[in-house]
């Protein structure tokens, strides 16, 4: 694979890991409080209002759990970070080894798919939607 | 393109690219012709200091991505709450550099 192709795996990979690190680093106090251990979003920080991907961590870790309804209860990206989480690695690998460069053709097809004016707008509409939800669950 | 012209542009748009783009773009003006001048004059060119300071305000939720074209990369950062708020940071750091690497790309689609 050319060198820049080496860099998208690579930080593919690195955030990967820090997903996982993320997870893990929650997972044990999930189990004691329902919460995450740390709030990361700069904005909830700042602002005090939740950011439109607060409570993605938790339904993760109620996913991990099997509490699907729990899952349900939080954020919606949470599922699709969840499926990230799961299938990436499994596809990075599959890459490496039979030298092909799919997930970074899938990759620049999806962005150049989300730059099209209706989708993005659509996109856009949908992430204000859950971001107004968890402003009213009080994330 | 004679010398004058290329030292115009870029003195007044030198500021839009990396410092070791600029020898690169002399050299290729230089050997252009005069009909390309006026597509050069039209083309906008994203500030590095807007990307900036949106970075700093709308860091968390992508948008200084979304403004150079990274729309991937900006999607990431909206869905993972800023990165889990190191990309935040790590960002603000890299946002200027990436806005100038984005303008050559720009750049050289008109000059090749």
């Amino acid at each position: 694979m050319p060198l820049r192709c080496n860099r998208f795996y690579l930080y593919a990979a690195l955030a990967l890991v820090a997903g996982y690190a993320w997870v893990i680093i929650n997972i044990t106090n999930y189990e004691k409080t329902k919460t995450s251990s740390a709030v990361p979003c700069l904005f909830k920080t700042v602002t005090g209002i939740p950011c439109p991907s607060c409570g993605s961590t938790r339904t993760v870790l109620s996913l991990i759990k099997g509490d699907f309804h729990q899952a349900t209860e939080y954020n919606p990206v949470g599922f699709f970070l969840t499926l990230v989480l799961v299938i990436s690695p499994l596809w990075i690998i599959f890459d490496i080894t039979s030298g092909r460069t799919s997930l970074l053709n899938f990759y620049k097809r999806a962005e150049n798919f989300l730059k099209r004016r209706p989708v993005t707008a659509v996109f856009l509409l949908i992430i204000m939607a859950i971001w107004v939800r968890n402003i009213i669950k009080g994330f | 393109m004679d010398s004058q012209k290329v030292d115009m542009f870029i003195l007044t748009n030198g500021r839009f690219f990396e410092s070791y783009h600029l020898g690169q773009i002399r050299d290729r003006l230089l050997t252009m012709d005069e009909s390309k001048w006026f597509i050069l004059q039209t083309v906008q060119f994203k500030d590095p200091t807007i990307s900036l300071i949106v970075s700093l305000i709308g860091g968390p939720f992508g948008i200084d991505r979304f403004l150079i074209g990274d729309t991937g990369l900006g999607v990431g950062k909206l869905l993972t709450c800023g990165g889990l708020g190191i990309w935040t940071v790590i960002d603000w750091f890299l946002i200027m550099r990436a806005t100038r690497e984005k303008n050559m790309i720009t750049l050289q689609q008109i000059l090749y």
